[in-house]
């Protein structure tokens, strides 16, 4: 059943764009995009190029996914972002404003990146507390309790950090990124810790954020999170960008079909000689058929009728599989 | 229609199944993790939530950088403040000087090895309680004070690059160079406690064990009560100055390393190389410029007549690694890459 909570903010689940999405150039007309990366160059002083000349635009509105391996220059990008760290070349900018270590700007984003850090010793409310406080943030404004309202840490709210299990501190940051409602959000790995519900809830948050005009850059490993909650995402690899565009078109979800056959090599003949297909590569456990003058279901008869027994197909690959392909197809550098 | 995902903050709707039927701990938090949610989704930004435009853009800079550095030191002190540590070190620093006078009231000074020909007023703490300040400062000082203040100050930065709240305080919108002031700022108040609480108590211990008499110093030169609690000030302020480098020292090493032990480690480990290396006469003149070689300086206000050219000297070898340091902490800190 699908949550009422999803209804009433006219957010579906799935892949559906919303509707309430500026259109880019409409985004673009309307001011600086919340992230523009331009060639970001980040080496560090023991020699390793984390990212490696990066483009990267985010838009208004966009839940923005950043994919990539272990080592791939993500969280590197984050942190140039936030102004943890500073490129070696390139330039960064939110909402047009050069991002420096605490740059004004930076008040225009909230954060959640690598492990949730808090001074243990004090309790989550002191921490958001004075987290606020120390930015500067009006008090009396009821946005601590609110924020802590997110956390739902109950009667641990008072209680010393230290006490907290992992997943209570990932919710406090949660709700410490959105402390002051920041129009833009930069989370790495939000979930990592939530049991099934609160995941599920996160997500459901994240989705809903566009429509009250709040751009996210959401990086994570999972790429079911990413299919399931942005509307769109980059690969990134080995500090370059990979691909990016709409999830629909990382997936080719409207040109092309995955198949997954019994008798693959069989079938790789067979489609290679069929007139009206655009397109066949072989792909993680099956085959990716570009789609010309033929339909899905006309490519299931073709196969079936010689022989070839369909296990699946789809109307699309998974992002899993356009994320392996991707990374697959790029030449090692 | 009912709009059950936009209920207004105070709102009571959300909370209505909870009083109807039993639910777990499980299901309350959840419940109330909704709640949040929905309260997240519909609450307007207290800045505007809007990206900043050029007019607003320079009020609202003037405004943040007005008093930063007080905001961010009243902050850091709700941090430092409920730590045991804090209170920890600085009883230590209490605890000490009234055990010492308990060990000299209780079994006598017996036979004391001299570091400080000049102030080892060990010897002669029996005599007035007015003593006790300087030999709870002559036994402390080169180690245990040094150590407190290397605590304070070199955990300052590292403490909270430990705990991982570093890195989201600095993705924030705040200066560097704030930050680092009043994190410099409260680190030199604790160490000024504790460099001020070693006399302080030494004297309190030492005037109720030994009496309010006048002081003899090791060299058998007499002074009224009134003159030694003058002489208590000066050397007390001394002292604080004397850690200043010690502090600065930390500070730096604090700012590039994460290691709290390693920033601790070498505020204290510059304090005994120095006084290792200041009893090599070879090294002559340079011994001059060690941290430590003006420490027991206070102890020329016993000579007759009092000197305060050593006094004078030691603040400029610690101004001089105030300056050192500071301005190195501070061009590391606002440069580097926060990767933890």
């Amino acid at each position: 059943m699908q949550d009422p909570r999803l209804l009433t903010t006219g957010i579906y689940p799935g892949n559906t764009p919303d509707p309430a999405t500026p259109r880019p150039e409409a985004a673009l007309s309307a001011g600086a995009p919340p992230i523009r990366i331009e060639r970001l160059v980040k080496r560090y002083r023991n020699g390793v190029t984390a990212v490696n000349g990066l483009d990267l635009t985010v838009l208004p509105g966009q839940v923005f996914g950043l994919l990539g391996l272990n080592g791939a220059g993500k969280t590197t990008t984050l942190r140039v972002l936030l102004g943890l760290a500073r490129p070696t070349s390139g330039r960064v900018t939110i909402f047009g404003e050069p991002v420096t270590p605490g740059a004004p700007v930076l008040r225009n984003a909230g954060s959640l990146v690598d492990a949730p850090g808090f001074v243990p010793h004090l309790s989550g409310r002191d921490n958001l507390r004075l987290e606020w406080a120390a930015t500067g943030g009006p008090a009396g404004t009821g946005v601590v309790e609110q924020a802590l309202a997110l956390a739902a840490l109950g009667d641990a709210t008072d209680r010393p950090v230290r006490s907290y299990s992992f997943g209570m501190r990932q919710r406090l940051a949660i709700a410490r990124a959105a402390l002051g409602n920041p129009p833009l959000l930069v989370l790495d790995e939000p979930t990592t810790g939530l049991d099934p519900r609160q995941v599920r809830e996160v997500r459901a948050l994240i989705r809903s954020l566009p429509s009250r005009g709040t751009t996210v850059l959401l990086s994570t490993h999972l790429l079911s999170e990413v299919e399931q909650i942005c509307s769109h995402a980059a690969v990134i690899n080995e500090g370059r960008l990979a691909a990016a565009g709409s999830i629909a078109e990382l997936t080719r979800a409207n040109d092309s079909v995955f198949v997954e056959v019994d008798d693959p090599d069989k079938a790789m003949v067979v489609l290679a000689s069929t007139p009206g297909l655009h397109g066949l590569a072989s792909d993680t456990g099956g085959i990716v058929v570009g789609l010309g003058t033929l339909d899905r279901r006309e490519i299931a008869r073709i196969l079936v009728q010689a022989g070839v027994g369909i296990v699946t197909i789809a109307s699309r690959r998974t992002l899993e599989d356009a994320f392996l392909g991707l990374l697959a197809a790029e030449p090692a550098h | 229609m009912p709009r059950t995902g936009l209920t207004p903050p105070g709102a009571s709707a959300p909370t209505v199944p909870l009083r109807h039927k039993k639910v777990s701990a499980g299901e309350r938090i959840s419940a109330s993790f909704s709640r949040g949610l929905d309260l997240i989704r519909i609450q307007q930004s207290p800045w505007g939530g809007t990206p900043l435009r050029p007019a607003s853009r320079a009020r609202r800079q003037l405004r943040l950088a007005r008093g930063e550095t007080i905001r961010l030191t009243r902050v850091e002190l709700a941090k430092q403040l409920p730590r045991p540590r804090t209170w920890l070190t600085l009883a230590v620093m209490v605890a000490l000087p009234i055990l010492i006078t308990i060990v000299l009231g209780l079994g006598g000074v017996g036979s004391t090895s001299t570091q400080s020909p000049i102030a080892n007023f060990v010897t002669v703490a029996r005599k007035s309680g007015l003593d006790m300040p300087f030999a709870a400062l002559d036994a402390m000082e080169p180690i245990l004070l040094v150590a407190a203040v290397a605590i304070f100050v070199g955990e300052a930065l590292t403490g909270e690059a430990s705990w991982g709240s570093l890195r989201a305080l600095l993705s924030r919108p705040i200066s560097r160079s704030r930050l680092l002031a009043s994190k410099a700022l409260v680190a030199a108040l604790l160490g000024i406690a504790a460099a001020v609480a070693v006399p302080l108590f030494g004297l309190a211990s030492g005037l109720i064990a030994f009496g309010w008499h006048p002081i003899a110093t090791p060299q058998a030169i007499t002074y009224s009560q009134s003159e030694a609690l003058i002489k208590v000030g000066i050397a007390t302020l001394y002292t604080v100055v004397s850690m200043a480098g010690f502090g600065s020292i930390a500070l730096f090493v604090s700012t590039a390393t994460d290691s709290t032990i390693g920033a601790v480690a070498t505020g204290v480990g510059a304090a005994m190389v120095s006084q290792i290396l200041d009893a090599l006469p070879t090294l002559g003149g340079i011994r001059a410029i060690l941290p430590t070689h003006y420490m027991f300086a206070w102890g020329y206000l016993f000579v007759q007549p009092a000197q305060y050219g050593p006094m004078l000297r030691g603040v400029i070898v610690q101004l001089g690694y105030c300056i050192v340091f500071d301005a190195a902490a501070w061009w590391w800190f606002t440069r580097k890459d926060i990767l933890s």
